[in-house]
């Protein structure tokens, strides 16, 4: 595919998943004007008054006159304002984003730096204990859901050793909790897939050739094993990463992080369209960004990828 | 060689990722000693500074900006910055003095202007929501005509009709006063509000944490903290575990700790309670729309047979108070109704209802319920004990807009909610549930219809004397706990829990005595 | 003289799902320095496994028994560690399956400096690299350096592995069927390198090979196996004009250029290999014997040898 068609391919991506987003909205069964008035427990609104907030709101209007009304704002680069709280949605996400952004990087960094070289290793001792431990360990941790790790961190970790704060964020130490409990999943689908792809890979021809030439194991597994092996690794870190940032949503709740899963899901019941638009878009994108990302490394790491002529 | 360069950044990266794990550990300790010398850090369930956009900029509890007129004890109104008030012209008139010398936290002076631009201010944004109290002068204050300096300490406000009740709606959230340069042009805060609180705010960061700092030239008794921060940590076990293992020193606001991890901190001697009213009441809705409770006698089934004190001490530690009265029972128009439980008397009615037939019903829960209080729990208990009465209850648990919708709708026969007090003087709330077209009564599928009560409410809304009104709500009170348009459980209980070695983290009616809190003496 | 490799009674045994396969009876070789000694016979005669035990390449369910003599050492006998300083050193292996030999991720140029990059003193490899490719009769070597294996042809890539093999300057190169699916010029550019190389730098070279035509050419000495047997080994003149074991005899008059007569038979099931004399089912000279007994390896003439009851002294 041509650069063009991709970007072609984006853009339609982007605008069908916020029509999407919309209509599903729309659908589920709920009021954001009656969330507005009522949101503070206390008072019961009249009928006039939800009318007059659902006209404020624009919300009788036609269905795909809102949607257009909310697109054209878009296009001028504005993801209009919160029903609830009034605020720009598009200052809450950008003020949001770092937060997020940086529990995604710890959990990827985590994921990786531990899923890996544990993949490696348990292919280099494949069939042995440390293979089988680690089989064990791996299915443990895909079967864990996450809010159960992170309440058993939080109290193994703040309340039992005092090693680590329970929640919000400031310091580097805020953040290995979150980012532990977020990358364990991914850390052992990754462990599983490396070793899979590496013992794919050691019988091959040209790991022969390289052990012949006496390389040491561990250069071999660098560069002959690990980079042949990146290659499937490459997508679900890609797919692995976009998720996180679009919502490591009960990791932030529970931690209470600031972030951006936690804003859409808080924005979802009470349904405030601006922000569940807002947040679609933007996870669209982000998507979008990453699987470019990704094509482009996958250039970078498998020459045959990339446009080339043949020698003669 | 670039190759190696990689492998080799690869491997440091892994050691340190360990290494940061392991070694934290006296750093953290050591930042938790650190703060420990400089303030006290408690937690909150929610932001309690949402900022520049809300209504308030911060929630009372905080102590940063002070009313006109305050909330006492048993829900009376009291002294704020208003020291007395008088009412005249048959309560179309209030003149409202205001105490000697104060200042905002920006210096500048508490008069008549700043009382007036303050009212113009909230005049103009009414209706503005709020996630603490929706600020509507326009209905608090309807009917207001003017707001006129009658000298530096004395404001008068004068009404079209006679508010004999004014002071009721003014009471904290009805009346907050901040220093004039706190508004920006549209109504909103620009910057930090100056109120005139013993407390400061210094900064806060959206859902994350707000920092007091006390404020040195409080008229009255300062605070006894030099500096508190309140974090915001949304997740009940989290803010628990927070408390317990002493990264912060006490829990405020609603819902801070539920009643089961009270009781687990009562054996615990590190740890102090306090306990204290609440404004809010739990009820059964019945949807009166339709078969069965359309008909009276299932619904006094209902409150009959649901032993309400059996509910009480099991989920909430008898932290509550059963109740069988419509309105809370802070209020100073409260009226104790019996609580009768019968289960002969229920199965009876009941049976005349339903003629022997079984009915299946579905109870409906907001899934907040779920989190702030023990309602799965308490929905089970309701659906066992229904069976008796030949009700076979189904539980939904739905999303806080999905149950609104299903009580609009009328999909649903029975709903658990809670009912807080918007004024101290019931009648909007009595209105909303016992009039025929009352907000609450359509809006839940109440289906409630009793020309009496109607009859009364119009009554209420002429008298001025408060006696008399007191009469009249206490009739009004009466036919609700024989009629049933709703079927309150009981009312809750305000819990905060902290460290022990902290002290004055007393839990109030609203909020907490935030400038009593101070560490032990060792 | 003394040889520079020995293989002394090499046996291989692969353990399979079928049960444990031998692939190699019983070999003893020896190798002299500076000779090309090619090592012939059909698929599954366990030409390749035999050259790979030098160098403890065979994969992990291979068991190997025996000794293999290098440099007064036991190469069999010698750990990864020390085995690494033998590897590309001074034994080194010309893959076969040039299409799979070659990492697809890595560029020529890394994958050759890898070969050479023991030789410490050696400071412009790249320089070194580029007149070795030019040896090969390759143009551009500056432009194949920076180069991906999937933009060569089958050919290309066989030849930059002989240079890999022999670039490192090692004692014995051992070179494992090289023309095999190639075409013939590409054929001709293989067989041209290889003898280059050993002319030049006078390293032994041990082919391991199927195709008769190329190990005619290039070969000093050949040895032929059969089912994991050395059946034959003799001068390779001598061997092409009078073959010591009918099953030589046999190969050689399969050739199209000497008539293509077809081998009796079929190729010989490893698991399940015939007794005595595994070539009887298929010998027209074949006598009761031959199924009893294995026939002894016998030195018939000068430096010839076979393993038939043929040459056995007569009883």
């Amino acid at each position: 595919m041509t650069g063009r068609q991709k970007l072609i391919g984006s853009i339609c991506t982007l605008l069908g998943a916020s029509l999407l987003a919309f209509v599903l909205g729309v659908i589920a069964p709920g009021d954001p004007a009656l969330e507005v008035l009522s949101m503070n427990g206390l008072n019961e609104p009249t009928e006039a008054e939800i009318a007059a907030k659902r006209e404020e709101l624009g919300l009788n209007l036609p269905i795909w006159k809102q949607y257009m009304h909310w697109l054209g704002m878009v296009l001028q680069g504005d993801l209009g304002v919160s029903y609830i709280t009034q605020q720009s949605v598009s200052a809450e996400l950008i003020q949001r984003l770092p937060i997020t952004l940086s529990l995604a990087c710890g959990a990827l960094a985590f994921a990786i730096g531990f899923g890996i070289p544990g993949g490696i290793i348990l292919a280099m001792f494949h069939n042995r204990w440390i293979d089988y431990a680690g089989r064990a360990w791996i299915t443990i941790w895909t079967a864990f859901p996450s809010f159960l790790n992170a309440i058993l961190f939080i109290i193994a970790f703040s309340e039992v050793l005092h090693w680590l704060p329970t929640s919000g964020y400031g310091t580097w130490q805020h953040f290995i909790m979150p980012s532990i409990v977020l990358g364990l999943g991914t850390s052992a689908v990754l462990m599983r897939l490396t070793r899979a792809a590496v013992l794919d890979i050691l019988p091959q021809q040209y790991i022969v050739t390289a052990r012949a030439k006496g390389i040491h194991m561990f250069i071999l597994m660098l560069r002959h094993v690990l980079l042949n092996a990146f290659i499937p690794l490459i997508t679900v870190i890609g797919n692995y990463f976009g998720g996180i940032l679009g919502g490591a949503v009960i990791a932030e709740v529970i931690f209470s992080l600031p972030g951006i899963g936690r804003f859409a899901v808080e924005g979802i019941f009470r349904r405030d369209y601006p922000v569940m638009q807002g947040y679609v878009l933007f996870m669209a994108c982000v998507y979008v960004l990453f699987n470019t990302v990704v094509d482009i490394l996958y250039g970078l790491i498998h020459p045959q990828l990339r446009r080339s002529e043949v020698l003669k | 060689m670039k190759q190696r360069l990689k492998n080799i950044g690869l491997f440091f990266l892994i050691v340190s990722l360990l290494a940061g794990i392991i070694g934290c550990s006296n750093v953290a300790n050591q930042t938790a000693n650190h703060a420990d010398e400089k303030e006290i850090v408690l937690a909150a369930p929610r932001d309690l500074a949402p900022g520049e956009k809300d209504a308030y900029y911060t929630s009372i509890i905080t102590y940063v900006w002070e009313p006109l007129v305050g909330m006492g004890e048993n829900g009376e109104p009291i002294p704020g910055l208003a020291t007395s008030w008088e009412m005249a012209n048959g309560a179309k008139e209030w003149i409202f003095t205001l105490r000697k010398g104060m200042k905002f936290h920006d210096g500048k002076p508490v008069n008549a202007d700043a009382v007036v631009t303050n009212y113009k201010r909230h005049w103009e944004v009414s209706p503005k929501n709020s996630p603490f109290y929706t600020l509507d002068f326009k209905k608090s204050y309807a009917g207001l005509q003017a707001i006129e300096k009658v000298d530096e300490q004395r404001v008068k406000f004068v009404f079209e009709q006679p508010q004999p009740t004014l002071l009721y709606a003014m009471e904290n959230f009805g009346s907050p006063i901040y220093s004039p340069d706190s508004f920006a042009e549209n109504g909103d805060f620009k910057g930090i509000p100056a109120g005139t609180g013993p407390f400061k705010l210094v900064s806060h960061e959206k859902d994350h944490y707000m920092l007091l700092e006390r404020n040195e030239e409080y008229y009255g008794e300062k605070a006894k903290a030099k500096q508190i921060r309140i974090n915001v940590i949304p997740d009940a076990d989290t803010r628990f575990s927070a408390l317990k293992s002493g990264e912060i020193m006490g829990v405020i606001d609603l819902g801070a700790i539920s009643p089961d991890q009270a009781n687990q901190l009562k054996q615990n001697h590190d740890f102090s309670i306090s306990v204290n009213k609440s404004s809010v009441s739990h009820y059964i809705h019945p949807n009166g729309t339709k078969y069965p409770f359309n008909d009276v006698k299932m619904r006094q089934a209902v409150s009959l047979l649901l032993d309400r004190k059996q509910l009480v001490d099991s989920l909430y530690g008898g932290y509550a108070t059963p109740t069988a009265t419509m309105i809370n029972a802070m209020s100073p128009f409260y009226v104790e109704q019996p609580i009768e439980h019968s289960p002969e008397k229920a199965k009876k009615l009941a049976n005349e209802v339903l003629q022997g037939k079984r009915k299946s019903v579905t109870l409906i829960v907001p899934s907040y319920g779920i989190d702030r209080y023990p309602y799965k729990a308490q929905a089970e208990w309701v659906q066992a004990v229904l069976k008796e009465i030949g009700l076979d209850v189904s539980i939904k648990i739905l999303d806080g807009a999905a149950f609104k919708e299903a009580q609009r709708t009328g999909d649903y026969n029975l709903a658990l909610a809670t009912q807080g007090l918007p004024n101290m003087d019931p009648y909007t709330l009595l209105a909303n549930y016992m009039q025929s077209h009352g907000a609450s009564n359509k809006n839940y599928s109440l289906g409630y219809q009793n020309a009496e009560a109607d009859a009364l409410l119009k009554d209420v809304q002429k008298t001025l004397n408060i006696e008399e009104r007191k009469k009249i709500y206490g009739c009004l009170l009466q036919i609700a706990a024989q009629d049933w348009p709703t079927i309150p459980l009981f009312h809750d209980a305000t819990l905060v829990s902290s460290n022990a070695k902290l002290q004055g983290l007393n839990a109030l009616p609203y909020g907490v005595t935030l400038p009593q809190i101070e560490r032990k003496k060792e | 003289m003394k040889p520079l490799l020995s293989f002394e009674h090499i046996s291989c045994y692969f353990s399979t799902s079928f049960g444990e396969l031998q692939a190699v009876r019983d070999v003893s070789l020896d190798l002299y320095e500076g000779e090309i000694f090619g090592l012939i016979g059909e698929t599954g005669s366990g030409k390749s496994v035999l050259g790979l035990t030098a160098l403890q390449l065979l994969p992990a369910n291979a068991r190997v028994t025996g000794e293999v003599r290098f440099e007064n050492k036991s190469l069999l006998q010698l750990s990864e560690k020390e085995m690494r300083h033998v590897r590309g050193k001074k034994i080194a292996l010309i893959p076969q399956n040039p299409a799979s030999s070659l990492n697809p991720v890595l560029k020529i140029r890394t994958q050759l400096r890898e070969a050479v990059r023991h030789q410490k003193e050696l400071k412009d490899k790249d320089g070194y690299l580029a007149s070795w490719l030019q040896a090969v009769s390759f143009s551009y070597p500056i432009k194949l350096l920076q180069s991906y294996p999937f933009q060569l042809s089958g050919g290309m890539k066989q030849r930059i592995l002989t240079i890999m093999g022999a670039a490192g300057q090692p004692k014995l190169l051992i070179a494992d069927e090289p023309t095999k699916g190639l075409d013939a010029p590409a054929r001709h550019d293989v067989v041209e390198a290889l003898r280059n190389v050993c002319r030049q730098t006078g390293t032994t070279l041990l082919v391991i090979t199927h195709d008769l035509h190329v190990a005619q050419i290039l070969c000093d000495r050949i040895g032929v196996m059969y089912a994991g047997r050395l059946v034959e080994s003799n001068d390779t003149d001598s061997l092409f004009a009078t073959p010591g074991h009918p099953y030589t005899e046999a190969l050689l008059l399969a050739r199209p250029t000497a008539g293509m007569k077809p081998m009796a038979g079929d190729s010989p099931n490893l698991l399940q290999v015939p007794s005595g004399c595994a070539f009887h089912p298929r010998c027209s000279y074949a006598s009761e014997m031959c199924v009893e007994q294995l026939p002894p390896w016998t030195e018939y003439g000068q430096k010839k040898y076979a393993r038939c009851f043929l040459h056995a002294p007569s009883t």
